[in-house]
């Protein structure tokens, strides 16, 4: 039975190590850096809590729901020859309803809000993109508050002003760290989709079959 | 089969609305200022009635040693000879974790949390404008 749902148990536990990894780490540096300003050290579990782990692990999570909700919407509209990531040409857009398989057109074993058509349909056709959209909002929102409060404490350490959350999520300290991610994920997730036009991993559902042509589309084992 | 289905629906969306409620909270680091403002006008009072072994007990440890090293004397007689202004209300509190910043009628006091309380960081402190520090008589350094 694990053996069915092995990705996503592979990588729930590979999260849930990376981010005791990160805490531990964070703990450490924040501890680090209030003996060297003579402050109060936390305890584990009031770190875990804190804004400033808050905003490390939000401003993350923002950027890679981000980067999965961009690549599930433009590749409705956007197709890139050769990728297995891509539709074929000419099949841009939200298709047909026999082709998706909705409702006249669903099947038996069809989920149920792909049968019945009107709002449901409509809802459950974009069901992807609005939880992972909804998760981004919510993590940058997140990020945002977390990351002002840890910004404002920083400004105090220094006996400099804070700055309200209108001030902080203008300021360089917000767009610095939020860019800073953006720009990796557009990075991986454009430059896997472009590699996997020549390049191959003999097994992965991510590649075309080794032999596939290299302007064969969409094409996965 | 179905049953299954349903299991897994009914978890998911438990994750989801737990991890909303994580995203929202988590983000909050705000909380209440009686301790900040209490150990910044205590300070204050202290000072301006003389009262140097209590003015210290209400130091953070840096800056009781920053300025005793700095005068060359015990704390409670090097505090009582700073130019602390005397203080009788607070004005305004503002606290991001474990730091404040509290504004008293007359002096700006920017004040931490150690294990025993509320201490004060820095005291008697100038405005030099919004994009500079505060210019502070007492500080830890």
């Amino acid at each position: 039975m694990p053996r069915d749902i092995g990705i996503g148990l592979a990588f729930g536990i590979l999260f849930l190590v990376a981010l005791l990894g990160q805490a531990i780490a964070g703990f450490d540096v924040y501890n680090n850096e209030q003996v060297s300003q003579g402050l109060q050290t936390m305890t584990f579990v009031q770190y875990l809590v804190s804004a400033s782990f808050m905003a490390d692990v939000m401003e993350n999570w923002q950027s890679e729901y981000l980067q999965f909700l961009l690549y599930i919407v433009a590749t409705v509209w956007l197709v890139h020859r050769g990728s297995p990531e891509s539709k074929q040409p000419g099949d841009e857009g939200r298709m047909s309803d026999a082709k998706q398989l909705v409702g006249a057109h669903a099947k038996r074993t069809s989920p149920a809000w792909a049968k019945t058509g009107g709002w449901r349909t409509w809802v459950y056709g974009r069901s992807l993109s609005l939880v992972m959209g909804t998760i981004f909002v919510l993590s940058w929102l997140s990020q945002s508050i977390a990351g002002w409060s840890t910004y404002d404490a920083s400004q105090l350490r220094a006996y400099e002003h804070p700055v309200s959350w209108p001030g902080y999520v203008t300021s360089a300290d917000f767009w610095s760290r939020t860019l800073q991610n953006w720009q990796s994920e557009l990075l991986a997730v454009g430059s896997m989709a472009v590699f996997a036009v020549y390049l191959r991993e003999r097994g992965s559902s991510e590649s075309k079959l080794v032999g596939s042509a290299h302007d064969a589309t969409g094409e996965t084992p | 089969m179905f049953a299954d289905r349903g299991y897994c629906e009914a978890v998911i969306m438990r994750v989801c609305v737990g991890l909303a409620g994580l995203l929202l909270l988590g983000g909050c680091g705000h909380g209440a200022t009686a301790g900040p403002s209490s150990a910044a006008l205590g300070f204050a009072r202290a000072v301006t009635a003389h009262q140097g072994g209590r003015a210290c007990s209400l130091l953070a440890p840096a800056t009781r040693a920053q300025l005793e090293s700095s005068q060359g004397k015990p704390c409670a007689e090097a505090v009582l000879g700073q130019s602390v202004p005397s203080s009788n209300a607070v004005r305004r509190a503002d606290q991001y974790g474990t730091e404040s910043r509290v504004m008293l009628d007359k002096d700006v006091v920017f004040v931490a949390r150690f294990s025993l309380g509320w201490r004060v960081v820095a005291a008697a402190c100038k405005d030099r404008g919004q994009k500079l520090p505060y210019d502070c008589q007492i500080s830890g350094g």
